[in-house]
């Protein structure tokens, strides 16, 4: 009786786990299913939204060809209806969990794009740990692009966001639920990288001109046609050359409300990140240091940046204090010849330092004004005024940038 | 006669069995609410379970049978009949919250397109086949979920350290008095863990420092909730309020995910198997509690109190946001009334009843 009871509970549970947990019998055919990559949004004339997806196709082969490459496109006057819309024009059912990147064209710049970005916070059938970008270009034209990086493009993309451990941290990473937590905070600014394409001169320049029908003058739209299954002119590559496209994700678009309010260039990026990251292993150029004959160039890795932000707040206002303190080495210079410090790694030369620091404070000062200027607070200066300074929020959170100083303390050492 | 549990299960009962129903939607419910200051809200309610259960430990430590038993010898049947129907009425009402969640959550994260309403039928039939079982069962529940829970809890929150962002939950009281307790009492449904304890109480082997060891396990099974809300705000700050599965969402940031894909479903699959006996336990309740009052088979008694939940369910689903709202706005002062104020306020009586009676019985020697 008591077996009996135990064959019982385990023929139970088994069906638990069989029907409610697994969803085996829930699953799509696995030829009508598009196990979306990445998605591109941009804005049509008409105001509606056009979804292009880029698909990766399962193939019944283990070469990595550029077959794997498709896009199909669906539009509809919510982000949540153009998807749809892709289902019901293609019959693929749009399987997004997959889907890592989310690319925003060019035509949201002066758009609250939170109108567009809101769906993939809200819906379960992306994660919102996907990774958010803003193109110069449409959204469709950076995923149509072919690169030497790799076959699919937004892998390529993803490549460069999300840099391996010993690369610099050059880029203001932002996935979706980083975006919307910044917009829905009381300072409603948030961020994300600004994608250029880079056009490589190689060697094959001219037939990759011809191929990618035509690379807009300006050098930031190398569209390589194609889209659909690659072959000979579809996408520069035929007989496995690749495109000649590359991209350039260093710059940061600035967002204040849902709409962009400016940018932060590359060097500006750089030490945004070395205030907010773990900045370990980044490397930075010291031009043009004076060593009392030639100007030489150094090339810095920080083996450890502890950044610091505070507030001191008083009637008289919000004093902003930054303070960077860098352990860093030298890993190379264009001297005629290595002195004793760059030989044995010795404590940095005094002129290094001083340049470095120089360079470091001024680019801090440039990104606490782009802050005023823009209005955009990346500092987080109201968070921290809400947080740490709650009785002076009520008196600052409307004004907080007009009333807003600052103080900047940059230190580089070498080894000790 | 034969005690049903022993000290530790019912130590692994609330660490274990009770914090994981409160993983889903709750936390967004309250910060709703009390935003950053959600912890305190769950924090009030801790507290309020913990004194009820520490009075009533108190006040029926000596006793050899349950609350419910020891209120028929006190007050008669008639009293000790309407009090068990009254809290056949507070589990059912206990069961409708957690059951839709975690319905809606398998649904909604586990499955691409809507699943049969009939997917949720073998969930039922555990709930039913616990239901059958004697006391013993509870007790067998939470020393085989003890570990499944402890791997869940443990992957759950490494994976979601990392990620958190303890100063979001700064300033601590910004929301005001108000609206903390309006956060505590919308919760109220997924509280009131002091009516399990009725039947604890009177009904274990007893031994030494029992007392210590089951006030230890409430207090840390209120910490994992605690901790598990710290989390979840921590990591979705001023969005938290929309997450209405955080079970989900609290662990899937970390860098590891990123590179090595979804392995955090381990946890969630844990603590969501854990979830199902979590669900069956009002049930169960309510179904010891029904064959006590009427001349029925326990077998006929759990078909009968699962029934109502599977038919609102499966078939009135479109009213749930009626329901939800009854339940959480309207009917969370009678949780706090037999989940705390009534089970704390009868166990003084019985005390000061059996005292009287002990003396009584000295007296005529």
């Amino acid at each position: 009786m008591k077996f009996k009871g135990v064959k019982i509970a385990a023929i139970i549970v088994a069906a638990v786990f069989l029907l409610f947990f697994s969803n085996d019998f829930g699953l799509i055919d696995i030829e009508k299913t598009a196990i979306i990559t990445a998605v591109a949004i941009d804005l049509e004339e008409d105001g509606e939204y056009k979804i292009t997806a880029q698909i990766a196709v399962p193939e019944a082969t283990d070469t990595n060809t550029e077959n794997l490459r498709a896009q199909i496109a669906g539009k509809g006057s919510t982000v949540g209806a153009a998807i749809k819309n892709i289902g019901d024009t293609s019959g693929w059912f749009p399987q997004l969990c997959f889907c890592n990147l989310i690319i925003v064209g060019k035509g949201f710049s002066d758009y609250n794009i939170i109108k567009v970005l809101d769906y993939f916070s809200k819906t379960l059938r992306i994660q919102d740990s996907a990774l958010i970008v803003m193109a110069e270009t449409d959204g469709a034209e950076l995923l149509k692009l072919s690169t030497p990086l790799d076959n699919i493009s937004s892998f390529a993309l993803q490549k460069i966001l999300l840099k391996n451990a010993g690369l610099n941290r050059d880029i203001a990473m932002c996935d979706v639920k980083s975006f919307c937590t910044g917009y829905y905070s009381d300072a409603g600014s948030a961020y994300m990288p600004l994608i250029k394409v880079v056009l490589q001169k190689a060697e094959n320049e001219k037939t990759s001109a011809e191929d990618t029908d035509g690379a807009e003058s300006s050098g930031s739209a190398g569209v390589a046609g194609g889209g659909s299954s690659g072959g000979s002119g579809s996408g520069g590559e035929s007989g496995g050359a690749k495109g000649d496209a590359i991209f350039n994700a260093n710059t940061t678009a600035l967002f204040l409300h849902g709409k962009k309010v400016g940018e932060l260039d590359a060097d500006l990026t750089l030490a945004f990140n070395a205030l907010t990251r773990d900045f370990a292993t980044s490397t930075f150029e010291v031009k043009d240091v004076n060593t009392g004959g030639e100007p030489l160039n150094y090339l810095l890795t920080v083996f450890s940046c502890k950044a610091s932000r505070s507030l001191t707040v008083s009637e008289n206002g919000i004093t902003l204090h930054v303070s960077l303190d860098v352990y860093a080495k030298i890993s190379d210079m264009n001297g005629e010849t290595s002195d004793l410090e760059y030989i044995k790694n010795l404590p940095l030369p005094v002129y290094v330092k001083e340049r470095a620091e120089a360079d470091f404070t001024e680019r801090i000062t440039d990104l606490i004004r782009t802050e005023i200027q823009t209005g955009c607070d990346f500092l987080d200066v109201k968070k921290e005024l809400y947080r740490k300074h709650h009785s002076y929020y009520s008196v600052y959170k409307d004004n907080f940038i007009e009333n807003l100083s600052y103080s900047v303390s940059v230190s580089f050492t070498g080894q000790k | 006669m034969i005690k049903a549990f022993k000290p530790r299960q019912i130590c692994f009962f609330y660490v274990a069995i009770l914090p994981v129903i409160k993983f889903f939607m709750m936390p967004s419910l309250i910060c709703g609410i009390s935003g950053e200051d959600l912890w305190i809200s769950v924090l009030i309610n801790c507290l309020v379970d913990f004194t009820a259960i520490f009075i009533v430990y108190i006040c029926l430590k000596d006793a050899d049978c349950d609350f419910f038993t020891l209120n028929e010898r006190l007050f008669g049947k008639a009293f000790s009949n309407t009090v068990a129907a009254l809290y056949i009425v507070f589990f059912l009402l206990k069961t409708v919250m957690p059951l839709n969640e975690v319905k809606d959550y398998v649904e909604m994260t586990l499955y691409i397109t809507s699943p049969s309403i009939f997917t949720f039928m073998p969930v039922f039939a555990l709930i039913i086949f616990v239901c059958i079982h004697h006391l013993r069962v509870v007790g067998r529940i939470a020393d085989g979920m003890l570990i499944v829970a402890l791997i869940g809890y443990a992957f759950m929150f490494a994976l979601a350290l990392p990620n958190t962002d303890f100063g979001a939950l700064l300033p601590v009281g910004a929301h005001g008095a108000k609206n903390i307790l309006q956060g505590s009492y919308v919760s109220e449904p997924w509280f009131n863990d002091c009516a399990y304890f009725l039947f604890f109480m009177g009904n274990y082997v007893k031994g030494k420092k029992d007392g210590l060891k089951i006030f230890a396990s409430v207090a840390v099974s209120a910490v994992i909730v605690i901790f598990f809300c710290m989390l979840f705000y921590g990591t979705f700050t001023s969005i938290a309020f929309r997450q209405r599965f955080a079970l989900t969402e609290i662990s899937k940031y970390t860098t590891v995910i990123n590179n090595t894909e979804r392995f955090d479903y381990i946890p969630i699959f844990a603590l969501l198997f854990t979830a199902v006996f979590s669900l069956a336990l009002p049930f169960y309740f309510a179904t010891e509690l029904f064959v006590r009052i009427l001349p029925v088979k326990r077998n006929l008694a759990a078909v009968i109190i699962s029934l109502p939940s599977i038919i609102l369910l499966l078939f009135f689903e479109e009213y749930f946001a009626t329901v939800e709202n009854f339940i959480t706005q309207i009917a969370s002062g009678f949780f706090i009334l037999f989940g705390t104020v009534f089970p704390a306020t009868l166990a003084v009586i019985m005390k000061i009843r059996l005292s009287k009676e002990h003396k009584f019985e000295i007296q005529r020697g």
